[in-house]
């Protein structure tokens, strides 16, 4: 009769304690670095695009429950800075998805180097970081024509993920 | 005998270039979307190009740019999105994800009206005059309403 109730007991326990483990869910931040970006020439005035991809790696166990962008941060190349560019906006795109703006910047200040986007508090990205690869899509808007100019960036992403085992 | 074997070579090749072929054409048929097409109120022009195999449209050119209430040029102000609503209009892709269906569609895509910041299922239907049906709806294709483009360039 003991033992009946320790086994029952036990099994309960041991559920639970799979239950638990099941929805378990695991926060981190996934960095997508050195991301190169290039806006050929010629430049006309409006809106011009540059592109970059990249294939999600993440370390993390489990599902991919929820993928937000953290932080999106540009970098001229050294000795340049953003003036060509009046506005920024960044979308994320793959080829079985569809396209989400994720970030903005406008007006993008004078003499920067660097650029840090307004991101997207609502994109929900889970479904794009699940593909085999993703597409970055920069369009800023050049107040002039630049015909005999090709212009060269990068970029460090950030996304705050969630795992689910 | 081996004629016969000759014979089953050069079908297999008739047939498999008959295929590639077909994929080109496909292609370039799809490719007629691209180009930059005005919308019948006159407001904007909207340049559609191929991202990753699917067709998005940007506004390049707005007709009235500056927002009379500010000033300044005017901006995705009814995004749904709050943090986004300095999304300037001008380079605003308000066509997005679209793919050829063939004869002479481009479906599963999206159109936002920046009027109300709302955002439509969009069929395209190239016509035998060159021009666009935009047909943007809720829900049900049949209640929704279309647009005629115009091609520019």
């Amino acid at each position: 009769m003991r033992f009946s109730i320790f086994f029952r007991m036990g099994l309960l326990l041991s559920i639970v304690g799979l239950l638990a483990s099941c929805g378990q869910e695991t926060a981190s931040t996934y960095p997508v670095n050195n991301q190169s970006f290039v806006m050929e020439g010629p430049l006309f005035q409006g809106p011009n695009t540059a592109q970059a991809s990249f294939a999600p790696a993440m370390t993390a166990e489990g599902e991919l429950t929820k993928a937000t962008l953290a932080s999106a941060v540009l970098e001229a190349p050294e000795g340049q800075n953003f003036d060509a560019f009046s506005d920024i906006v960044l979308q994320l795109v793959t080829g079985s998805s569809d396209m989400i703006q994720v970030g903005v910047l406008n007006p993008v200040p004078k003499g920067q180097t660097s650029l840090t986007l307004q991101v997207s508090q609502e994109a929900d990205l889970t479904e794009l970081l699940s593909s085999e690869e993703c597409v970055w899509v920069i369009d800023a808007n050049i107040p002039v024509d630049m015909m005999d100019t090709t212009l060269t960036f990068s970029g460090n992403f950030s996304f705050d993920v969630t795992h689910t085992k | 005998m081996k004629s016969i074997f000759l014979c089953f070579c050069l079908a297999i090749l008739t047939v498999g270039m008959t295929f590639g072929q077909d994929k080109k054409v496909d292609q370039k048929e799809a490719d007629r979307l691209i180009g930059v097409w005005a919308p019948s109120n006159g407001r904007a022009l909207v340049k559609v190009q191929n991202i990753a195999g699917k067709y998005y449209g940007r506004i390049v050119k707005l007709k009235e740019p500056i927002d009379p209430e500010t000033g300044k040029p005017k901006l995705d102000k009814n995004n749904p999105d709050e943090s986004l609503r300095s999304t300037p209009l001008l380079g605003f892709r308000m066509l997005k994800d679209f793919t050829y269906a063939g004869d002479d569609e481009w479906t599963e895509g999206t159109i936002y009206d920046p009027q109300n910041g709302s955002l439509y299922s969009c069929t395209i239907k190239m016509k035998k005059d060159g021009t666009l049906d935009i047909r943007g709806y809720i829900g049900v294709k049949a209640l929704g309403r279309t647009d005629v483009w115009k091609r520019i360039k």
